[in-house]
């Protein structure tokens, strides 16, 4: 492809995915999706204005507008794919995929129905979520998530350290603090159900604690940046350089 | 975990991913899935003797004991997800996953519902299999596939390279014919049906050519490896060392 055309809407090239932000400000440490480290492609960051954590958790349709604009925007600039900062986002997945060309993955929720195929019939999967009381059947049902699997919802709302960094919007973050805090949830929810097949995080602030929480329990676990990274290669497919 | 137990059943350790083979000859370049180069982990393959590509695409449900006890022998050797080198082993997916502990995504099919989620539910998703007689609608409501969009499917098995090296096992293959044919098939698709939101490639022998078939179409487009390294990330967290 050795002409290229200017396009006009575009600050910058080479941007792989665009991420819509919550109006919120918060330590997003590397791990974190809103870490641009997180990643080994570019990403490209758009605030919604209004989008406060608390308007994303309840869904409400005030904002869709305000979204779905910062949506368009960033396939403006030329990203591949959208996704965003907060799992609660799948309030409005449907609308933004309506909107826009590109695909759309905004929330960690959808993996749910595609990670439920993977495991035994009689096996739960556990959800660990900034908040439970936001959590309830209402999104469960958005995420596509067949009704005979059991899901187990955790949230961290009441964990001291996570609630006064990530929802409070705290100035500092001890990521030993909210590890533990994390891994203590976690497994507290495998020992309450042996069953547990797989856990799936929703929250983009607890990717970093991923790897604690896989180690704690031996189970597999899926968060923001397993479906960031889905979405990032099939949209950017590669030449192999294997041998023969 | 200074203390490491020896795992009985193990050969050698370390391996990531497990892989369920046809039995079928054929070569299997770099990007195909029977190709331990693709990836950047270790896999470990298992054949499963009798299982040929002719009878699991015609569907063999007296397959699935042998499927349950070759997918226990790789869970035995110590990966942490098993997969297989066919999207007709879709028809397994239920008993191997019901047989382990692990999590099981034998098929690139398994896909289709979390493609479907990251677009409008109108546009079309394009299927390019290795045989379009023996994919159905009915073939993926059996195994539990459910998605709302349009599925268009279009198969290789008249393409005479496809044909005579991977179907007849002709003991040669030109990718480069390869090449040809599937992008050919890929534009005509995607020409068809201009609202086309996504490409799957169900076979595992045309990851190869995901790129090519991106580059003519500019669409997304997943594939088996797409499953594969999705498994691989689900069941190996890893630690984040970035900057902030």
């Amino acid at each position: 492809m050795p002409v290229y055309a200017t396009r006009r809407a575009a600050e910058a090239y080479g941007y792989s995915v665009g991420i819509l932000l919550l109006d919120f400000r918060g330590a997003f440490v590397p791990g974190d999706v809103g870490n641009a480290t997180t990643y080994p492609y570019p990403v490209l960051y758009k605030t919604v204005p209004g989008a406060a954590g608390a308007r994303v958790l309840a869904g409400d349709p005030e904002i869709e507008g305000a979204v779905i604009e910062a949506a368009k925007w960033l396939e403006s600039q030329g990203v591949k794919a959208i996704s965003s900062d907060c799992g609660f986002f799948v309030n409005y997945q449907d609308a933004v995929a309506k909107a826009v060309k590109i695909p759309v993955a905004l929330s960690s929720l959808i993996q749910l129905p595609f990670l439920s195929q993977f495991v035994g019939d009689r096996r739960s999967i556990g959800v660990i979520t900034a908040s439970s009381r936001a959590l309830g059947n209402r999104v469960l049902e958005l995420t596509g998530v067949e009704p005979e699997r059991e899901v187990v919802v955790e949230g961290l709302q009441d964990q001291p350290h996570f609630k006064e960094a990530c929802l409070d919007e705290g100035d500092e973050l001890d990521t030993a603090r909210i590890e533990a805090e994390t891994v203590a949830v976690a497994k507290r929810m495998v020992k309450n159900h042996p069953n547990m097949g797989a856990i799936l995080i929703e929250c983009s602030m607890l990717p970093p604690y991923s790897k604690a929480v896989q180690d704690a329990t031996g189970l597999p676990v899926v968060d923001f940046i397993t479906l960031i990274d889905y979405v990032q290669k099939g949209t950017h497919q590669r030449a192999y350089q294997g041998y023969y | 975990m200074p203390t490491y137990r020896t795992r009985r059943t193990a050969e050698s350790y370390g391996q990531a991913v497990g892989i369920l083979l046809l039995d079928a000859r054929a070569p299997f370049i770099p990007g195909d899935v029977g190709n331990a180069s693709t990836y950047s982990y270790p896999v470990i393959f298992k054949t499963v003797p009798g299982l040929s590509t002719a009878v699991c695409l015609a569907g063999a449900p007296e397959y699935a004991d042998a499927m349950a006890k070759a997918a226990k022998e790789l869970e035995a050797a110590g990966v942490r997800g098993i997969s297989s080198d066919c999207g007709f082993m879709l028809q397994y997916q239920k008993a191997v996953r019901n047989a382990v502990k692990i999590p099981v995504a034998l098929s690139s099919l398994l896909q289709l519902p979390l493609i479907a989620r990251t677009m409008d539910e109108s546009r079309p998703i394009g299927v390019i299999t290795a045989d379009s007689t023996n994919l159905t609608d009915d073939f993926l409501a059996r195994a539990g596939v459910k998605v709302k969009n349009p599925i268009v499917i279009r198969g290789m098995q008249d393409e005479p390279e496809f044909k005579t090296a991977v179907l007849k096992e002709r003991g040669t293959m030109d990718s480069d014919l390869i090449t040809k044919e599937t992008v050919g098939i890929a534009k005509d698709m995607a020409r068809k049906h201009p609202n086309m939101g996504a490409i799957l490639l169900e076979c595992s022998m045309l990851p190869p050519y995901a790129k090519a078939v991106q580059d003519a179409t500019g669409l997304p487009t997943y594939d088996f490896v797409n499953l594969i390294d999705y498994l691989h990330r689900a069941t190996h967290q890893c630690a984040y060392v970035g900057r902030y």
